[in-house]
């Protein structure tokens, strides 16, 4: 392999401290991120460009990481089944199940295990060579 | 399964940092090995002097003193370590090989927390001072002295370990700095909310503090706005005035000692 290839990872997150500790952590697995930090603007951003993956907080303003999963899951078509990594410190003491009846892949609970999330990410972003 | 979301430790295991005192390298290796784990970090002094120049910096958890030393021993760099800090906060361990070493006085009466025989016994020397550790941070806590906070305390020595997997030194003083950044100026938000008396808003700033300050190992501010946000929860109206101070105090700690403690290694 002489190109490196990026994988794109959409990160949905209104913290800044969080957005940035995850660009320096996935920057180690050849991933560019871009920020998105309310839920429309996820939606805007995903349609707009590619995505291999997004990295999902549930606590967005505007519009939940919740609605906008829910959004994305209604696409149909292989937009539509992008993986979704969901992140949250469940504030509204939701049982995990309403995350995944939204459609997200995987869930993490806040405080986020770094080396659990970049298992993850490499799962979600392997490609057959 | 819907209980209210805790803040679950990622770890049972307390973080704690250990300066161990010995003039023999062996003893210093031994003990480095028996200690080793993620949620420790351990520094070494081959002298009385040394240990006190450590201790201008860190504020370890846990001192273990050799006794017999050339140039000055363990009781008289104790005695350095009681006259500077009135308000030391770390644990000191005497370990000695003589248990004549203290003639009829007993170790208490001189000032250690405790006494270690050597030979130390590799399988059970982690748990005892885990254990005494831990009763000591809840004395600490339910006691009206003030003491200054260990340096692991105020930021969880696991968490920066895996954090600099990713981050260089300069990136990792960034991330911090984005946290205090972005941190005072929710509070601000919180004190202009707690006027307005904008319920909703609090939670959701406290719940950001709350996994931001997590995810940094911050824990007693973690903690402290996990609790908070549970009673504000529980009881819809809550004196705010009254637990403000406290955050604001907490993270003036943290804004005071983060980069000292990063820094150090």
């Amino acid at each position: 392999m002489t190109e490196v290839d990026y994988k794109n990872v959409l990160v949905a997150e209104d913290s800044s401290v969080i957005q940035n500790l995850l660009k320096k952590i996935l920057l180690f697995e050849n991933c560019k991120i871009t920020s998105a930090k309310d839920g429309q603007s996820v939606l805007d951003k995903y349609e707009k460009d590619h995505y291999d993956l997004i990295i999902m907080d549930f606590n967005l303003p505007v519009m939940s990481g919740l609605e906008a999963t829910k959004k994305i899951r209604a696409i149909k078509n292989k937009k539509g089944k992008v993986p979704i990594i969901g992140i949250s410190g469940n504030a509204k003491n939701l049982p995990e199940s309403t995350f995944f009846d939204a459609g997200i892949n995987e869930y993490m609970q806040k405080p986020l295990d770094y080396d659990k999330l970049i298992e993850l990410v490499k799962k979600y972003t392997a490609t057959a060579e | 399964m819907n209980k209210l979301a805790t803040l679950q430790p990622r770890h049972p295991i307390l973080s704690r940092k250990i300066l161990i005192v010995d003039d023999n390298d062996i003893n210093r290796q031994y003990l480095r090995s028996v200690l080793s784990d993620e949620d420790t970090e351990l520094l070494s002094a081959s002298g009385g002097q040394m240990a006190l120049k450590f201790l201008e910096n860190h504020i370890p958890d846990i001192i273990l003193m050799d006794i017999q030393m050339p140039e000055m021993d363990g009781f008289e760099c104790l005695n350095h370590i009681k006259q500077k800090h009135t308000d030391y906060p770390s644990l000191i361990f005497a370990v000695t090989g003589f248990s004549d070493d203290f003639g009829n006085t007993s170790f208490k009466e001189l000032g250690f927390d405790e006494l270690f025989l050597k030979p130390i016994k590799a399988a059970i020397f982690k748990d005892q001072i885990g254990e005494l550790l831990k009763k000591w941070r809840e004395e600490k806590s339910s006691s009206n002295r003030i003491l200054r906070s260990s340096d692991a305390e105020l930021i969880d020595i696991r968490i920066v370990k895996e954090l600099r997997k990713y981050a260089s030194q300069k990136e990792l003083i960034e991330i911090y700095k984005e946290f205090e950044n972005e941190t005072s100026s929710a509070l601000e938000q919180i004190k202009s909310h707690i006027e307005s008396n904008d319920i909703d808003k609090i939670l959701s700033i406290l719940h950001t503090i709350k996994g931001n300050s997590a995810s940094l190992g911050l824990t007693p501010i973690a903690k402290f706005s996990e609790q908070l946000e549970f009673k504000i929860k529980k009881s819809e109206t809550i004196d705010l005035e009254n637990y403000l101070p406290e955050l604001l105090d907490l993270f003036a700690k943290f804004v005071s000692n983060y980069e000292r403690i990063l820094n150090l290694n």
